[in-house]
Order: C-alpha cells, then sequence, then structure tokens
C-alpha cells in the first residue's frame, strides 16, 4: 500500500469559489456557469470541484489519466518536475464585449524512476493519458570466471 | 440486515465490472426550432452512444471506452467508473427522423427539431 499525496488543483478561474459555494450549499442549485454563454466547456468542468485523475502502472510504464472533454490538444501542458506530475489547461474565449479565461491545474505524484525525457501524452476522446517509462533496473552483471 | 450489507460489499469487491450508471454532466439550449443539447461523456465514441426517445421520454447512454489492459495496476483511482445515462422528459413534441447526433472529444453534441405544429403559429390579426 503507497499513500500518494493528494494536491489539490489550484482554481484560477475567478467565479470557482462562488460556484463550490452554491454547490456545496444547494446541492443542484444552477450554478453561474450554466447561464454563461461563453466557452461551453469550461464552464461545465468549472461546476467540478476537481479534475479526476488515474494512476496505473506496468513493467514497462506508469499510467497517468484525467477527463478531459471537449478539450484540444494544444490547450494542454504536461510537466514533469522530479516526481510531481503537472497537467494544466488553459482556455481563452472572447465573444463580442464578454471575455473569459478559464484554467485547471492539477499536480499528481508519481513514483521515483521515471525516464523524464521518454514521457508522452496523448489525449483520445476527452482522456489524456500520458506514459511514463520507468528507468530500468540495472541488471547485475555476471562475471565469468575463467 | 448486517448479514446483507456484507453479502452485498462482498459482491462489490468480488464483481467490479457489474453495470451501473452515472449521469452525466449537460446542458440543454433552446433554439427557436430544436433543441440543442450537449452532454459531457469522456472515453465515448460515435458507436458508442444509443439515443432513445418514446413518449416524449429522451434516454442517453454511452459506454465510455476505458481500455485500461489488464496488466495495468492501479495506483490510485479516482475517474467514475460505470455507463453514462441521461433521461430527459420532454415537453415539445420533436421531429424523431430528424434528430442528429455528433460526438467531438467526449462529448455528443444532439440536435433535436421541433415538429411542425409544435412551433408557435403566428396568428394575423385582421
Amino acid at each position: 500500500m503507497k499513500l500518494i499525496r493528494y494536491n489539490y488543483p489550484e482554481f484560477t478561474d475567478l467565479f470557482s469559489d462562488f460556484d463550490r459555494l452554491f454547490q456545496s450549499s444547494f446541492g443542484n442549485f444552477p450554478r453561474r456557469s450554466q447561464f454563461s454563454r461563453l466557452g461551453e466547456v469550461g464552464n461545465l468542468l468549472s461546476g467540478e470541484p476537481r479534475l479526476a485523475a488515474d494512476l496505473y502502472q506496468d513493467e514497462e510504464n506508469y499510467y497517468a489519466r484525467v477527463e478531459l472533454p471537449g478539450v484540444k490538444k494544444d490547450e494542454i501542458k504536461v510537466e514533469l518536475d522530479k516526481s510531481v506530475l503537472t497537467l494544466t489547461y488553459e482556455r481563452k474565449a472572447e465573444e463580442g464585449e464578454e471575455r473569459e479565461s478559464v484554467a485547471y491545474k492539477r499536480s499528481l505524484t508519481v513514483p521515483e524512476g521515471v525516464e523524464e525525457d521518454k514521457v508522452s501524452a496523448s489525449l483520445k476522446d476527452g482522456i489524456l493519458t500520458v506514459t511514463l517509462p520507468r528507468e530500468r533496473k540495472e541488471q547485475p552483471k555476471e562475471i565469468a570466471i575463467d | 440486515m448486517s448479514e446483507q450489507l456484507k453479502e452485498s460489499a462482498g459482491e462489490a469487491v468480488d464483481r467490479p465490472e457489474r453495470e451501473f450508471f452515472v449521469k452525466p454532466q449537460y446542458r440543454v439550449h433552446s433554439e427557436e426550432d430544436a433543441f440543442e443539447l450537449r452532454v459531457v461523456m469522456p472515453g465515448v465514441r460515435k458507436n458508442d452512444v444509443h439515443v432513445s426517445l418514446e413518449n416524449s421520454r429522451l434516454t442517453i447512454t454511452g459506454t465510455p471506452h476505458r481500455d485500461v489492459p489488464a496488466n495495468w495496476k492501479p495506483l490510485q483511482e479516482e475517474l467514475a467508473r460505470g455507463t453514462y445515462r441521461l433521461e430527459l422528459r420532454l415537453n415539445r413534441d420533436i421531429e424523431e427522423n430528424a434528430i442528429s447526433a455528433r460526438v467531438e472529444d467526449g462529448i455528443l453534441n444532439l440536435r433535436l427539431p421541433l415538429r411542425e405544429v409544435s412551433k408557435p403559429r403566428l396568428i394575423d390579426v385582421n
């Protein structure tokens, strides 16, 4: 059993605190986001208290998964700093007088021993999968005796 | 009672694959001649969506592709499991044959055109 620290995402959306207040107090009370016209999915997402993430491992890799529906490839940034994987999603939309900026950040602690320069990510059907190759353990060298 | 609880808990552990439903986030946009419906279903592809309309009850189901290979060992699981299911009651007649759907990046866009008779009729005043 391994304990993985949960890092709360930083909300940079100005209204999300306001949204959460309503969520916790009134349950299904319509949120600001449901009335807003801009950046549909960004707003739908802002009702979420956080970005949920899955983490897996197999023999070769670790895999991190996050749901990012309606998000385009170039709106996501994936960073790995030592064993902290940070996913940032940012979208700016403008429609006439209205301007909107949505940003999410989710950090995950991944196990140590990742080959940092071989990390890759793919986005499919609204799900982002980050593949983090595990460092190969040096095999003990067997020395033949003449 | 406690016996029952234990039983159902054991079942959940033994058979995690059992189907259950998750209500997806959605938004309805009402236009002059149609409803536009956006349903957030990450992991769902075109062929995984099923839409049915019966007695003005619209049912949408979507089975997400999780693609988690058997040899992947979970370290942390937070994403919702299960099949998406949304049931909406419509108070307007829909032109069933003209319903169109599109799935893109885990979002279902559904267009439900209103039936001619259910559009408000403009009456000329003489």
